[in-house]
């Protein structure tokens, strides 16, 4: 029986995100803890649907869509920072204060 | 053409007639309130039954006349009309001697049974009018405007007119009325034909017009035989049933109303002699008015000599006042005597001054000097009531009107300054109160809004902390909190 383990393996992913997340200064590493709070989810959804009998496979399906998203969501983020950095020379996220008032 | 003396003329027409509608509208309530009612006929009725009688009749027949001594201008109410001969001609032989003048008359007439009742309200009728009769004919012998001469005579006439009324000669009275309404609109319109001929109203520069304006002196002269009373023509007829009447009512009344009768012939010769006889006295070039003066002259001439002769056939004009077959007045031969006498006498006497030259001009005025004086200032009433009424009626008025200035203007100023004392007190709470108020919320909207605006930080981190804090305390309460 996997489903315990499996489950806090997803949780222990989900605070390294979460943590990674609020602390990383750099963008990049920011984008990279989303990435890994997504995965969590994931890997929750799968384990769920393995152990709990869904029908129709949906924690199978939905994970695929989030990944799609996912990947979309890291493109975007990175245009961003690209932009960012083109315009402040920097990525460090406690020096761009821009959307303040 | 605005003449300043005009405007003074109405205004003193307007206020002396007023001091005898003042007495006159007192009778009219007294009357009312005794009878109850102002009908002619229920009036005469009461009195007949005696609600009203007695001194309270006296006093009311009297306080009636003062309306009539106002309009009629009867002494001591008479000195509007003269002034008023400031109006053109016409207008003075429409008013002045036909229509509103003998409103008046009329007004007496008409509550005759009031003076019928009361003997002593009758006799203050009758001495008003004989007093008037002969005051104005004394300002008339002097006066030296045509047209004055001619408001003097008709005061005069209306004051006989009264006088007849008061001594109970009640057709004699309407009589003279109606036959002096001819001549004297006769008169007057002359006096208008002679001003527009010789454009002077000043018989001391006029004479010698009668061989310019033969038609204008014709009449004028038909009318002063008239008003003389001379026989046949109208006056003599009316003037004559008025003298009886004084003749059977009192003696002396009669004397004074008889040397009237003298005085009116003389003055009006003397208007005549001065105006249409002897030379020119200074260079006027006259010339007769054309046609559509002269034909109402000659109308008014005709009606002149016929209207006494007519009305007296048959009783006809005591029929016509009396709305029945009146009776016959019984004649006296010694009356009718003494009248033409006294009219030929007066006629004889301005014929000798002013045309025969056998007594010297400026005679009496020489010789009486201060009777002259006297006449030819109105016997100063007119002073008199400068002195009595209108001085102290204008010191009255300023008196009121500073009184006005200061305490009624300055009750309102007063309010003025309170209202405004009030308004600045308003003033100071709408601004600590109201604006205190909006714009306090408009404060706080705008303190609140910068102490939330500090937890906008702008960095990310933050937000996504709350978010997570927020997720926590999500978890938190639907776990652990029932």
């Amino acid at each position: 029986m996997m489903f315990l383990p499996l489950i806090g393996l997803s949780a222990i992913i989900f605070a390294i995100g979460v943590y990674g997340a609020l602390t990383r200064r750099n963008a990049i590493g920011i984008l990279m803890s989303l990435e890994l709070m997504f995965n969590a989810a994931n890997i929750n959804l799968v384990t769920a649907n393995k152990y709990l009998n869904l029908e129709n496979s949906v924690g199978i399906i939905f994970p695929i869509f989030i990944i799609t998203i996912a990947a979309a969501e890291a493109a975007v983020g990175l245009a961003i920072i690209l932009s960012l950095y083109r315009q402040t020379k920097t990525v460090y996220v406690e020096k761009i204060n821009i959307m303040k008032w | 053409m605005k003449k300043k003396s005009a405007s003074d003329a109405g205004k003193k027409a307007f206020i002396t007639n007023k001091f005898g509608d003042f007495g006159f509208s007192i009778g009219i309530m007294m009357i009312f309130a005794f009878c109850g009612t102002l009908n002619f006929g229920e009036v005469a009725d009461a009195i007949s039954k005696g609600t009203l009688s007695g001194s309270a009749l006296t006093l009311a027949g009297i306080l009636v006349f003062c309306g009539a001594v106002g309009k009629s201008a009867q002494f001591p109410l008479h000195v509007w009309l003269p002034d008023a001969m400031e109006g053109p001609t016409p207008v003075s032989a429409l008013i002045h001697a036909a229509t509103m003048v003998a409103a008046g008359v009329y007004l007496v007439a008409r509550t005759y049974f009031l003076y019928a009742a009361s003997p002593t309200a009758s006799a203050v009728v009758a001495y008003t009018g004989v007093f008037t009769a002969f005051f104005a004919a004394t300002m008339a012998l002097v006066a030296t405007d045509i047209k004055r001469v001619l408001a003097f005579s008709t005061v005069s006439q209306l004051g006989y007119m009264i006088m007849a009324l008061g001594v109970g000669g009640y057709t004699a009275g309407m009589f003279h009325l109606t036959t002096h309404a001819f001549f004297k609109a006769l008169l007057f319109l002359g006096a208008g034909s002679v001003i527009h001929g010789a454009a002077t109203q000043d018989i001391r520069d006029m004479g010698g017009l009668g061989k310019h304006m033969k038609i204008t002196m014709v009449t004028f002269f038909i009318a002063c035989l008239a008003i003389s009373g001379i026989p046949p023509f109208s006056g003599f007829y009316s003037k004559d049933e008025v003298l009886l009447a004084a003749f059977n009512y009192s003696k002396p009344v009669y004397i004074v109303a008889t040397f009237t009768a003298f005085m009116t012939a003389f003055y009006m010769f003397r208007l005549f002699f001065r105006t249409f006889t002897g030379e020119m006295r200074t260079k006027l070039h006259p010339h007769e008015s054309p046609y559509t003066m002269t034909i109402p002259l000659m109308v008014l001439a005709a009606l002149s000599i016929v209207a006494g002769w007519l009305f007296v056939q048959g009783h006809a004009f005591e029929s016509l006042v009396h709305f029945k077959e009146g009776a016959a007045e019984e004649g006296n031969a010694l009356v009718v005597w003494i009248s033409i006498a006294a009219s030929v006498i007066g006629i004889g006497l301005a014929l000798a001054v002013y045309v025969l030259k056998i007594v010297p001009d400026g005679f009496f005025r020489n010789k009486f000097p201060r009777i002259h004086k006297v006449l030819i200032n109105k016997w100063y009433v007119d002073e008199f009531y400068d002195k009595t009424v209108i001085k102290p009626s204008l010191n009255l008025a300023r008196r009121l009107f500073s009184f006005d200035a200061k305490y009624i203007d300055g009750a309102v100023n007063l309010t003025g300054i309170i209202n405004v004392v009030i308004s600045k007190l308003h003033n100071v709470f709408d601004k600590a109160a109201v604006d205190g108020a909006v714009n306090g919320v408009a404060e706080a909207a705008q303190s609140g809004g910068g102490l939330l605006r500090r937890v906008q930080t702008g960095l990310v981190q933050n937000y996504m902390l709350l978010l997570v804090a927020g997720a926590a305390l999500a978890v938190v309460v639907f776990f652990f909190v029932k």
